[in-house]
């Protein structure tokens, strides 16, 4: 499957609402005030992610 | 002699430990790994199926900042922009398809690499986000082995490295 720029421009459109309304669902369940770290907080995190690659 | 290999799309990942910063900016130890295969080839204004891969392998450090919109707006949404820098190994080979005797391009180098990420997260739970992420990626400089037919034994050229990926994860406070 080959997928143009303009395909990969849709997909990552797609992603960024997706998130949108993932974070309006999250807020609605209340999540909109979770912990995190702020101005001069510090901490660690380990993240784990998958690619599409073009 | 004028060869080119076009990659499908490809897949790979990533792993990273990541510090939170004051003022919203994050830095992050990152190992990654992209896959893409090839699948035709363009020698001498002549272009057929093929077969092979180009792989890269990459050690980064990253900088990011993230924008405080979830503060200023109340919303779970944590937009980020970033880049860094490291070292990627790009290893490459391409084939005819179905793969005979005839290997046209070889690569295995270490070299300089950088990238630019701009992406964002949102709070799923304390401690937790997902992330989609667009990245950039480029090493400079891989030297190749190329050959009309046979096995590639002069270098032929050096170029870039370079790949787009759309990225989606998650990320845990320890």
């Amino acid at each position: 499957m080959r997928l143009s720029i303009a395909s990969r421009g849709v997909a990552l459109a797609g992603l960024f609402l997706a998130s949108g309304l993932a974070a309006a669902i999250a807020q609605d369940d209340g999540y909109a005030n979770l912990p995190y770290p702020g101005d001069n907080d510090t901490g660690l995190y380990v993240a784990l992610r998958g690619s599409m690659v073009g | 002699m004028a060869l080119r290999g076009s990659h499908d799309t490809g897949f790979g990942g990533s792993l990273l430990l990541g510090g939170h910063l004051p003022y919203g900016f994050k830095v992050e130890a990152e190992a990654l790994f992209q896959h893409r295969p090839y699948d035709t080839k363009t020698l001498d204004g002549v272009t057929t199926t093929a077969t092979g891969f180009r792989d890269t392998t990459a050690v980064m450090g990253n900088l990011l900042w993230e924008l405080p919109l979830a503060e200023a707006t109340g919303l779970p949404i944590r937009p980020f922009i970033g880049g860094g820098a490291g070292m990627a190994y790009s290893q490459s080979r391409l084939n005819d398809n179905p793969v005979g005797t005839n290997t046209y391009l070889q690569a295995s180098d270490w070299r300089f690499a950088w990238q630019a990420l701009a992406g964002v997260k949102f709070d799923v739970a304390p401690g937790a986000r997902l992330t989609a992420q667009y990245r950039y990626l480029r090493a400079d400089g891989g030297r190749s082995r190329c050959a009309t037919s046979g096995t590639p034994t002069a270098t032929c050229l050096s170029g870039n490295n370079q790949s787009q990926s759309v990225d989606v994860g998650l990320e845990l406070d320890l």
